[in-house]
């Protein structure tokens, strides 16, 4: 009798745990789907209207904006285009949740219905088409998704939320630029630094994840290589 | 021909840029450790207007890629001494030695720090499964997020890939009917609604649960 009763104690108390744990993770996913077709607006208005690096003037304003809607702190123009939004809710850790913004010199050719035909002027003054081919409209809309859960899900969770909206990622200046503006000074410094980028190997509905650097470090250089030219019959004087 | 010097009253940079292009595959082959990746690429090379013309100089683009600071380190110094070397030998004067201006500040690898990787991949695979979490290689692909962790506050970083490809694209890739587009390719185009919804489930779950929201 007793031994039943211990083992109807257990099932009860794993049975409220396990409850309670889907519930978060069925409100999670709900938000997520339930947001899909509004955010599909927001991914496609992006991914028409792309802008080269150091010119993300409109998308951060866009950026900005709802992270406003969604009840963030919000400051912008840090280290040129960027955008930071803190949400403070109670004590905490402080988390960072951070997305690029800026898009390439490349000509569409999807082929979709909101290929983007947006053409722009470069630092040199040249003509350029300019595409999301990097996929940072991705990261940005996947990234509000992301904020806004967090934000209709604030019961479940206390600290402070610091979403950074980076500017030119491409040529890879703009976290320095952020960082160099204060970043982690002028704003609560996160504990945590956490960001996707979009793969164009694996599968929609996965995540690829490798604990250790994922990424590789770069450098270009430029080598210059002298000689002595054929000119004329001065050459074999050197 | 009277405008084409004797070949031998020459130094040709043409062959002399050859002759250090040839050596330079031999930086990762032999002065790298095998187990370590690296790449050392010369993707742009120019020099000379025209075939009968012998030019006084050539210029060439290269790209270094690492993860660790020492290949980093043993790679720069081959390619100072390579094409020192062979200007040398080529009989060139210290006036003439080969130029390298490496771009400076370089790009930092993505350092993801491995406990907080694992921390989050738990909370991924509670909401999303455990077959939707895969793990990767790392990527030769340079991401300027690794700023964020390399300041003196060592702040630990989380870089994860959100499958974009679209299922059917997938299944006949894997049946090799295509290829995939890579970034940066004017054909590229995720599929917005499984990885918009992957990427907001499985973040917002491990922010929460970061928060300490575990029980």
């Amino acid at each position: 009798m007793r031994y039943l009763l211990s083992i109807s104690v257990l099932f009860i108390c794993f049975g409220g745990v396990f409850g309670q744990k889907n519930t978060l993770n069925d409100r999670i996913s709900g938000s997520a789907s339930s947001m899909e077709e509004s955010y599909r607006t927001i991914y496609i208005d992006l991914h028409q209207n792309p802008e080269l690096s150091l010119m993300e003037v409109k998308t951060a304003a866009k950026m900005a904006g709802q992270l406003k809607n969604l009840g963030f702190e919000v400051t912008t123009g840090i280290g040129g285009n960027g955008v930071v939004g803190i949400f403070r809710n109670g004590p905490g850790k402080t988390i960072m949740l951070r997305t690029d913004m800026d898009a390439l010199p490349v000509k569409e050719n999807t082929g979709l219905a909101y290929a983007s035909n947006i053409v722009m002027k470069d630092a040199k003054g040249n003509e350029n088409p300019v595409m999301h081919a990097c996929g940072h409209d991705l990261h940005m809309t996947t990234w509000l998704g992301t904020l806004s859960t967090l934000v209709s899900l604030k019961k479940e969770w206390k600290g402070t939320l610091i979403a950074v909206g980076q500017p030119a990622e491409e040529g890879t200046m703009g976290a320095q630029a952020m960082l160099d503006d204060g970043l982690f000074k002028k704003f609560p410094k996160p504990d945590i630094a956490l960001a996707y980028h979009v793969s164009p190997e694996l599968p929609a509905g996965t995540i690829g994840y490798f604990p250790g650097p994922i990424f590789a470090g770069v450098q270009t250089a430029e080598l210059t290589v002298f000689g002595y030219g054929g000119h004329g019959a001065t050459s074999q004087n050197h | 021909m009277v405008d084409m010097v004797p070949p031998h009253k020459t130094i040709d940079p043409i062959v002399l840029s050859a002759k250090i292009i040839l050596d330079i595959q031999t930086i990762i082959s032999r002065k790298i450790n095998p187990i370590k990746p690296a790449v050392v690429t010369v993707g742009s090379i120019h020099g000379g207007t025209r075939a009968n013309v012998i030019p006084d100089e050539v210029k060439m683009m290269i790209t270094i890629r690492f993860f660790e600071q020492d290949v980093y380190k043993t790679i720069r110094e081959s390619l100072i001494n390579i094409s020192k070397g062979a200007a040398v030998s080529a009989g060139l004067p210290d006036e003439k030695m080969p130029r390298i201006i490496f771009d400076e500040p370089l790009d930092l690898p993505v350092n993801n720090d491995p406990a907080l990787v694992m921390e989050a991949v738990e909370s991924m695979k509670d909401i999303l499964g455990e077959k939707n979490i895969i793990q990767v290689d790392p990527a030769m692909v340079a991401e300027d997020f690794a700023k964020y962790g390399a300041t003196e506050e060592k702040i630990p970083i989380g870089l994860f890939w959100l499958g974009g490809v679209a299922t059917d694209k997938y299944k006949d890739f894997e049946n090799k009917l295509i290829t995939l587009p890579p970034l940066h390719n004017s054909a590229f185009a995720p599929d917005f609604g499984p990885a918009f919804k992957t990427g907001v489930t499985a973040m917002s779950k491990t922010i929460i649960d970061l928060f300490g929201n575990k029980k």
